[in-house]
């Protein structure tokens, strides 16, 4: 197409999304290539200008007044070749560090960065072609592919903040000097960098979540056409910010697997309140990249993913390697083939930009796999080709879900028995897994390229004698779907599949070890378990979760079986006497912090010297207002003693009598329900110099009833009642369980591998080694079963047993106990922490109703259901007890002739209303303190409320 | 012991449930609740009271009771768990503290440390006669200058203000590291002021003085309490109070008092030879031929195969901590005590009632 | 406006734990003020002859031995013993006899020294099996 047709074009008003702002957002470019993602195009029209519009130079950009045509229409080109299609031919993009940069070029202005030599025609032909896709798209449908996962990373997030910053920061440079331009002033480079544009700019974004330029990024996110999600890494914190936004928030720090598993979360930003069900569904290119099980339940389900185990994301490499190899295997360029051609050859496109065509793609495909195995270019390159579509698709960009597969060739591996050898004595032979890579053993594969591969799930698939299918590939092994939570649950495949989801949920509550340096570190809130065990049923991704080094439970001994009646409706019994001898204790620290700050008050001017500090001091306790460690407090204790400086109040206002104040307290106490030791007191300074302070306060946790634990299989429960070791139920052996579930726990949730988990646990404990729990392996309950019976044990797991209390056999014959140790975690939800009431207590300063919540001894609740409860029992006094008398009594005084509230004086025992000059017809009403707020307010509003009593 | 083979029993279940005709079994009274069992005389009762001790080592002992009722068995059994009194550390003072574990941590181990005292008892000295004969035998303690045969008092029974040497035992454990390997922290550390009254059951034996290893062929060893590395300092003053399992698990005598039931199992001849694959599912392989009688009873049964329990007949194992020798947790299961207390506030309560009565 | 309120101590000064169950101590030793009685007498307003006692610190141990100790009198009409609540230290027992004479707290007396002699039984077999062994 020449270039006339071109400007054609542009009258069309046709603007894509993604293309329209060269800022698409952290939206993959690729996307406008590929067939399932050019449902991504958008068409906008929608309030905003249009290129024709530009081309008029309708719309404001740049300094376009006052201009001549021929300028306008110069500029119009400009924007054309930067902000149509800017992926193509516009420079080498997408090589994971620049895609965002195109934006850069449209703020320069006339800098031609990166604007290739005849990019006008790549553009005409790639519009030429997305024409071609629309038409085949709405005549003759392919179905759609399914999902592209294209995360966005807290890096290229960062990154994208940063150019921005940096942007604002040449442009207030450029502004600066053309001032001093203006003004004839010499340029000083100190006073026009302003290094605190980008420093606080980063800072205020990761402070509060919210993007300088979020207005933008809305748009790259899926318009009504896309069935593909963009999802972003590490859900840092809170789930409501728009999208594209950086979060950043505390991470999970509760146990070990829940920081890895916070740190591989997935987040699709759109709206919770979407009835859309498509977005939440596990979809089949998940398979490997997203953990079918861990998800939260209710709102966000599905739509917070996390990532499978060996999932990565591509970090994204430079495309001009894979360009020149092009050029040398005989691409063809756009600018120099006859259109004509095309339909016969195969189109080749790099990170979603047309390159050429080629004529052979068997031979170059061949020969791109072999130098990718070879890690001659990326080993993260992904190479897709549409054999249908007559399309190769080559993306070297960041942020694509890869994962690693074993390759196969003539239905056997490449890795082969010597490999596993070398990999076994790495410290000998050097041999490890970036050689495998490097060997073209393994190759990460995207989920695009995923398409085009056929991968065995098991080896015992890859029979020469199977001539259904050629496998390429061979899975490594198919527990690696699941994610960082639910690798840790044996069995799972033994499980109905939502008590995985609840057991990868409770995971992250689990009390355990949850970092080596704990003892050093002063985290706000930290559980620490007294005794953690590995436990007895491991699986073998555990390995890599360092699950054994910092486990999060401990092996019990659980029975099965109804015992008193205490452990009913999923509520356990616990044997006392273990839990004396350490049984489940943990120890729980809080941190207080605080720090001396200035105080500037309004006389001050501001600067160095003025202002007042704050001081840590307390006189009753040591002199520098701190606890000393080892110090026992509790409720209320004043931990951190502080005073602040107080504003002297001017002379005429102060009192004779009244004592002058210089300081005010500020001294932070124990949080009123909680006490503990002094642990450790950490006195250091702050940024700005001044004192800063950590006191870590430390209280030990001895499980007791109503503390909450759960199994590794989503059954939690909390203890219903403690009962010592003479009272449990024994079997010959004299043991005793240390936990009692009940049996009505088991067969409504099915979660198999509970029971499994526990007989093979048993026969572990025998043995002395570990057992093998991982999913999707070979091990069978009868297998389990033989060898307990080896052991002189019923092969089933069953005991007899006998009542603790009576001495009597339980379950007199008819069946047996099931007995054996299981893995349970404590959870973080001790009663402890829950524990409350209350009978008066402060109210809330505007409507003097009862504060809420426990941290501030706040009142329980009375709300629209009791209140329900309570009319249609017709208990109208309760009720009145309940919302007045013991909520916001108040009493106000009001003149019977107008209806107003009346001056009062109880002292004098004087009424009086104003403006009707009555001080004898008043009445005494009582309302609560909200309603006469009301009242005060429909007043403010020149309302007149009146009470005629 | 106990019986496994219920599983392939699969088809012959009612056979099972009419256990209760077994020959030779009554049917049990506390089935029907309120209904009496046979009355038989107090003393033909007490007559077929028998005890064989099968098996009394350093820390275990497992004798067979029978001829009493299973209540018998499990009061004593319970006794023994929860209400034969030990010595055990219960108050800590942390001096210094710089090792990993925190100061309620290290307590709490101390506490679990079982502590070998003969003089920990109940008062009552006619209950379980003494039988290390009189004061004159063992002398004073060089320390407190107690009499050896004194018992601990409860602490709260005690007429000392806080502590004393009668209701207390002491204990003091100062260790610093200055090594560069890590240093283990024992009980060998744990020094008793009063070490011939009470001391850490580490497994060593009584000697004269100063330091004791423990007899690592009868198990001994001393027991880890933390794991120290150079720079690091512990020095605790523990004391050691009377107490029992009741109140906390650290004061029970036993890792596990326990008695099982032995199993009748009762086959006709003719079953017993179809049935050889039902026979070797049993994993203790109970039910041979050449097993005693109490295992295989060929005739006498109405129904094919029966399994049932040995009436009155308890194998009791008591498996000690090491606080007490095995054999004395059972002499010290003084059930009698108990009995005698609600038996004298019976009677207590009783008189007083009928005098008001009266009066 | 907050209130100056100050809430009733949820901590025991002792432990620290929350009162949600008695003292271990409790368990089994009265309180030394003599408040609770080892043992209250109920008679029973309905049936004739029939007692319940209330046994004061302690548990199945003494419950159950001595149920099952009445069962085996031929006076005994009914003898059954609970435990109210398993944090409350204390059982009940109830009995009933055929007879005022001997009556239920006559036919408890003579259990417990049945059981007493019992145990001394078993007490003297086991020494002798020991100095067997």
């Amino acid at each position: 197409m020449a270039r006339n047709n071109y400007q054609d074009f542009v009258e069309l008003n046709v603007s894509t999304c993604g293309a329209t702002d060269a800022n698409c957002g952290g939206s993959p470019c690729h996307s406008y290539a590929s067939d399932a993602s050019l449902r991504d195009v958008q068409f906008e029209h929608s309030g905003r200008a249009t290129y024709g519009d530009l081309a008029r130079g309708k719309r404001k950009r740049g300094s376009t007044q006052g201009v001549s045509k021929d300028k306008r229409i110069e500029y119009a080109k400009q924007i054309l070749q930067r902000e149509m299609l800017p992926h193509v031919g516009s420079q080498p993009c997408c090589s994971g560090v620049t895609p965002h940069s195109r934006s850069t070029i449209k703020r320069h202005g006339p800098t031609p960065l990166g604007i290739q030599p005849y990019c006008e025609t790549k553009k005409a032909y790639f519009v030429g072609y997305i024409v071609h896709k629309l038409l085949i798209l709405r005549f003759a449908p392919r179905p759609p592919l399914g999902h592209t996962c294209a995360p966005a990373a807290a890096g290229p997030l960062l990154g994208q903040l940063f150019r921005q910053l940096f942007r604002k920061l040449s442009k207030d440079v450029q502004k600066y000097g053309q001032k001093c331009i203006d003004k004839g002033q010499d340029f000083s480079p100190v006073a026009a960098v302003q290094h605190k544009t980008i420093s606080n700019g980063l800072k205020y974004a990761l402070a509060t979540g919210t993007h300088l330029a979020s207005r933008r990024a809305g748009r790259a996110h899926g318009s009504a056409l896309t069935l593909g999600s963009t999802t972003e890494i590490g859900n840092w914190g809170q789930q409501k910010s728009a999208p594209g936004s950086i979060r950043a928030g505390v991470l999970n720090r509760l146990t070990f697997a829940s920081t890895l598993s916070h740190l591989r979360r997935l987040n699709t930003p759109i709206g919770r309140e979407g009835k859309l069900a498509k977005p939440r569904q596990l979809h089949n290119t998940h398979w490997g990249m997203v953990c079918p099980a861990e998800t939260p339940e209710g709102q966000a389900v599905g739509l917070v993913k996390n990532l499978s185990l060996m999932a990565y994301i591509s970090v994204g490499s430079a495309p001009e390697p894979i360009l020149e190899f092009l050029e040398e295997w005989a691409t063809e360029n756009l600018e120099e083939i006859q259109p004509s051609a095309i339909p016969a050859a195969t189109k080749v496109f790099v990170n979603g930009a047309w390159v050429g065509i080629h004529h052979q793609p068997d031979q170059l495909v061949k020969t791109l796999r072999a130098m990718r195995r070879g890690v001659d270019i990326s080993a993260e390159v992904s190479i897709v080709r549409d054999i249908q579509a007559r399309e190769l698709r080559l993306f070297s960009d960041a942020g694509r879900c890869c994962r690693p597969i074993l390759i196969v060739e003539d239905q056997s591996l490449l890795l082969k028995k010597e490999h596993i050898d070398k990999l076994r004595d790495k410290e000998v032979s050097r041999f490890n897994w970036s050689d495998c890579i490097a060997n073209g053993l393994i190759e990460y594969i995207d989920t695009e390229e995923e398409e085009t591969v056929m991968i065995a799930m098991n080896l015992s698939d890859l029979r020469a004698d199977n001539r259904m299918y050629r496998y390429t590939h061979c899975e490594i092994h198919p527990s690696m779907i699941l994610g960082i939570c639910a690798s840790i649950i044996p069995f799972p495949d033994h499980n109905q599949s939502p008590r995985n989801t609840y057991q990868s949920a409770m995971g992250k509550q689990a009390m355990g070890v949850y970092i080596t340096n704990y003892q050093l570190r002063m985290d706000t809130m930290a559980n620490v378990l007294y005794y953690p065990q590995k436990p007895l049923g491991i699986t073998r991704s555990m390995s890599y979760l360092h699950f054994r080094e910092l486990p999060a439970g401990i092996n019990a001994t659980v029975a099965i079986m109804c015992y008193s009646g205490y452990n009913q409706e999923d509520s356990v019994i616990f044997s006392q006497s273990s839990i004396d001898r350490g049984f489940f204790r943990s120890v729980f620290y809080r941190c207080y912090r605080d720090e001396e700050r200035k105080v500037y008050f309004s006389g001050d001017r501001g600067g160095p010297e003025s202002g007042r500090s704050e001081k840590f001091e307390r006189p009753s306790r040591e002199t520098d207002g701190l606890v000393p460690p080892g110090v026992r407090v509790s409720g209320d204790d004043i931990i951190i003693g502080k005073t602040a400086p107080v504003e002297p109040r001017a002379e005429e206002l102060q009192d004779a009598g009244a004592a002058r104040y210089e300081k005010r307290d500020a001294s932070t106490p124990l949080r009123s329900s909680e006490a503990g030791y002094v642990d450790q007191v950490l006195l250091t300074t702050n940024q700005e110099g001044r004192k800063f302070v950590k006191v870590r306060i430390r209280s030990v946790r001895v499980p007791q009833i109503g503390d909450k634990f759960a199994s590794r299989h989503g059954q939690k429960g909390t203890i219903g009642i403690t009962y010592r070791q003479e009272d449990m139920p024994f079997n010959c052996e004299g043991i005793t369980p240390d936990i009692i579930v009940n049996p009505h726990a088991i067969p409504s949730r099915m979660t198999i591998g509970h029971l499994v988990e526990c007989l093979l646990s048993k026969v572990s404990s025998l043995t002395g080694d570990e057992g093998d729990a991982t999913p999707f392996a070979s091990v069978t309950v009868d297998d389990i079963s033989k060898l307990l019976q080896n052991f002189g044990y019923q092969k089933r797991g069953f005991e007899v047993m006998y009542n603790g209390h009576t001495g009597r056999r339980l379950e007199r014959l008819e069946s047996s106990i099931f007995l054996g140790p299981t893995y349970y975690q404590r959870l973080k939800h001790m009663v402890d922490d829950k524990i409350h009431s209350r009978a008066r207590g402060p109210v809330t300063l505007l409507t003097r109703q009862p504060m809420e919540g426990r941290a501030r001894d706040g009142g329980l609740r009375f709300g629209e259901m009791e209140r329900d409860c309570m009319i249609s029992h017709g208990v109208a006094s309760i009720m009145k007890e309940r919302l007045f008398e013991c909520s916001d009594r108040f009493r106000v005084h009001v003149c019977d002739i107008c209806g107003m509230v009346a001056i009062a004086n109880l002292n004098k025992g004087t009424f009086e209303c104003r403006g009707c000059r009555n001080k004898t017809r008043i009445s005494q009403v009582f309302m609560p303190y909200a309603c006469k707020l009301l009242f005060q307010e429909l007043m403010a509003m020149q309302i007149a409320p009146r009470m005629m009593v | 012991m106990a019986y496994w083979a219920l599983e392939a029993l699969d088809g012959s279940k009612t056979a099972l449930s009419s256990l209760d005709r077994v020959e030779g079994t009554d049917p049990p009274a506390y089935k029907l609740g309120c209904v009496r069992g046979t009355t038989t005389p107090l003393l033909q009762m007490t007559d077929k009271i028998e005890i064989e001790v099968k098996e009394l080592t350093e820390d275990s002992i497992t004798f067979v009771l029978s001829g009493c009722d299973t209540s018998t068995a499990n009061a004593l059994r319970r006794v023994m768990i929860a209400e034969v009194p030990t010595m055990a550390i219960d108050k800590v003072e942390v001096l210094a503290n710089s090792t990993v574990l925190h100061d309620d941590f290290i307590s709490h181990r101390l506490g679990l440390v079982p502590l070998f005292s003969l003089l920990a008892r109940w008062g009552d000295k006619e209950l379980v006669p003494y039988r290390h004969g009189d004061a004159a035998t063992y002398g004073t303690d060089s320390e407190t200058g107690l009499p050896l045969d004194q018992t601990f008092r409860f602490n709260r029974d005690c007429d000392c203000m806080t502590t004393c040497p009668k209701c207390t035992a002491d204990f003091t454990l100062e260790v610093a590291c200055n090594q560069d390997e890590t240093l283990e922290v024992t009980t060998r550390e744990l020094k008793p002021d009063q070490p011939l009254r009470c001391y850490a059951a580490d497994g060593r034996r009584r000697e004269d003085d100063g330091d004791f290893e423990p007899d690592a062929s009868a198990g001994g060893e001393h027991i880890l309490l933390v794991k120290m590395r150079k720079g690091q300092k512990l020095h605790i003053r523990a004391s050691a109070q009377l107490g029992i399992g009741k109140e906390h698990a650290k004061w029970s005598p036993c890792c596990t008092a326990v008695f099982a039931v032995d199993p009748t199992v009762i086959f006709s001849e003719k079953v017993y030879a179809t049935m050889r694959d039902f026979v070797d599912a049993c994993p203790k392989k109970v039910a041979r031929p050449h097993e005693p009688r109490d295992y295989l009873v060929a005739d006498g049964a109405n129904e094919e195969s029966c399994v049932g329990e040995r009436e009155r007949h308890f194998r009791f194992t008591v498996e000690s901590t090491g606080a007490l020798k095995p054999e004395e947790i059972v002499e010290r299961a003084v059930l009698k005590k108990k009995l005698r207390d609600v038996q004298a506030n019976l009677i207590a309560v009783v008189d007083n009632e009928e005098a008001i009565g009266r009066g | 406006m907050v209130m100056p309120f100050t809430p009733p101590a949820l901590v025991s000064p002792l432990s620290n734990t929350f009162w949600n169950k008695p003292d271990d101590f409790d368990v089994w030793r009265l309180p030394d003020d003599d408040s609770v009685q080892k043992v209250t007498v109920q008679k029973d307003t309905m049936v004739p002859n029939a007692v319940t006692l209330v046994i004061e610190r302690e548990d199945h141990t003494v419950g159950n031995l001595l149920r099952m100790e009445l069962l085996e009198d031929k006076e005994v009409l009914f003898s059954g013993y609970r435990v109210p609540h398993p944090l409350e230290p204390a059982i009940q027992l109830k009995v009933q006899t055929k007879s005022e004479d001997p009556g239920p707290v006559k036919a408890v007396d003579t259990a417990i020294e049945r059981s007493v002699a019992t145990l001394d039984k078993i007490g003297e077999a086991f020494a002798k099996a020991k100095a067997r062994h």
